[in-house]
């Protein structure tokens, strides 16, 4: 083991230059590259947080925006809802409107109908009944059905009293037009009859005149001016166009109902 | 084979004769010093790095982090000191294991005058970094009669240091030797594969000294703590 001086010296030398080649080749290059590295991953870093704030921050305003928008479409919608529901009862009303509308012309074009068939109905039954009560009191009991009315109208004439009989009298005292009014022809004999006992009645001396009209129904009908007394068979007609017009109110209610 | 290269004279420059451990020394700064030219010259800034620079990279950051662990202080300055005692180390003991070379650190030379090269640095870092007066001071510490004590504990351990590594390298190499000549097969090639750990170890051991005796004497309190370990 022995020590060359010269040797040491120059590996001393050797090694001072090695030193000094690989500083300025190596160390600094690569500890500069890695600083720079650093620096430029730092930059990168911080860019990369900027932008992850600047997009957080985006992300908060869209959400907020977004959440504007769904609160605006919820008001719009609840807007729209309204509006439909009041349109909706509101054309409901004017359909209801509208329906009770067509429903009272319809009952009232109803109750035209109902009337003028029972004024016919009235009519024709009236002279049905007239020619029914002829024809079976004809064959039946060979009385016509002028005598029996003339001589139930006779009964009832005698057997006026109290206002009527004076307020008839009245009037035919005082010259008042007297007609007895039928809605058939009166034989010459009922008329006598009928005039006769017009007299008897109310005033000797009075004049009946006779007239026929078909309206006033099966019947006899003594008018002194205002003053009117009649028989005919209006009343029995009233209780049928009573119960006829009862019936179709019922069929009318079952068919609304239906 | 001899114990040292010192007197294996491989070329004659003019009258100058160069030995074994100077050339081989040679062919280390060469080696170091074209890779690093690779580096140098294909150097990337950016994320794109070559196996070169990369691998350099790796070496010169580990090398940063034992500095600083070691010293606590940043390595900027004692970089390429301790960074080229490793390197020029460990390069030297792994070139052990191709045939025909003599690794310079198998020289007592080569080692004494690393060492002698630690010696002269240590006062160096200190003064640079304390102040003469104060790095002066700390050789009388904790009183004047130490004084002689702490120089020689100062050579002796760089005395040490050389010798270490030219123990453990020229150990490495004559062991390899005798073990060619008594099993030729086989068994050399598991002792030169131990030969590159403990060459390699030995580098990290020797740079890692260096640089606590440089810290013992940039740094006071560590300094003491140094010494006594030492």
């Amino acid at each position: 083991m022995q020590i060359d001086w010269i040797t040491v010296a120059a590996q001393i030398a050797n090694f001072l230059v090695l030193v000094w080649l690989l500083q300025r080749l190596l160390y600094r290059p690569i500890v500069r590259a890695m600083r720079n590295r650093e620096a430029a991953i730092s930059d990168r870093f911080a860019e990369a947080e900027k932008r992850e704030a600047e997009a957080a921050r985006e992300a908060e305003t869209l959400k907020q925006q977004q959440l504007g928008l769904q609160q605006r479409r919820a008001a719009m919608l609840a807007q729209a809802q309204q509006e439909a529901q009041d349109l909706e009862q509101r054309l409901e009303a004017k359909a209801h409107e509208r329906v009770a509308a067509q429903r009272a012309a319809w009952q009232r074009q109803v109750d035209r109908e109902t009337a003028a068939f029972l004024v016919d109905l009235r009519r024709e039954v009236a002279g049905h009944v007239g020619r029914v009560a002829r024809r079976v009191l004809g064959d039946l009991a060979d009385v016509r059905l002028e005598e029996a009315m003339a001589d139930t109208f006779i009964t009832r004439l005698n057997g006026l009293t109290g206002k009527t009989l004076d307020n008839l009298r009245a009037e035919a005292e005082a010259g008042g037009r007297i007609t007895v009014t039928s809605a058939f022809d009166l034989p010459d004999p009922v008329r006598n009859r009928l005039r006769k006992a017009v007299c008897a009645v109310l005033h000797e001396e009075a004049q009946p005149d006779f007239l026929r009209d078909a309206q006033i129904g099966c019947g006899i009908q003594l008018k002194v001016r205002g003053q009117t007394l009649h028989w005919n068979v209006n009343a029995y007609l009233d209780d049928l166009e009573k119960e006829i017009g009862a019936w179709m109110g019922r069929e009318d209610g079952q068919e609304a109902a239906e | 084979m001899g114990l040292t290269p010192d007197t294996w004279i491989v070329v004659m420059l003019g009258p100058v004769p160069i030995n074994a451990t100077i050339f081989f020394t040679w062919v280390v700064m060469a080696l170091l010093v074209l890779s690093a030219l690779v580096v140098r010259l294909r150097l990337s800034q950016t994320g794109d790095l070559t196996a070169a620079q990369n691998f350099w990279e790796a070496l010169v950051e580990t090398m940063r982090t034992q500095i600083r662990e070691v010293s606590g202080q940043e390595p900027g300055p004692y970089l390429p000191f301790v960074g080229t005692l490793f390197v020029f180390i460990a390069v030297s003991n792994i070139l052990a294991v191709v045939p025909g070379f003599q690794p310079p650190t198998g020289s007592l030379s080569t080692t004494t005058a690393l060492a002698i090269c630690v010696l002269i640095a240590v006062p160096l870092f200190g003064l640079a970094r304390r102040g003469v007066g104060t790095y002066l001071r700390s050789y009388i510490q904790p009183t004047p009669l130490m004084a002689p004590f702490n120089i020689i504990g100062e050579i002796s351990r760089t005395l040490a240091l050389a010798i270490r590594l030219y123990g453990n390298v020229m150990s490495g190499t004559v062991i390899a030797g005798i073990l060619i000549s008594i099993a030729p097969f086989f068994f050399p090639i598991l002792m030169q594969l131990l030969g590159l750990l403990t060459g390699v170890i030995q580098a990290y051991i020797f740079a890692i000294l260096a640089m606590v005796y440089i810290a013992s004497a940039t740094h006071e309190h560590h300094g003491a703590d140094a010494a006594k370990g030492d």
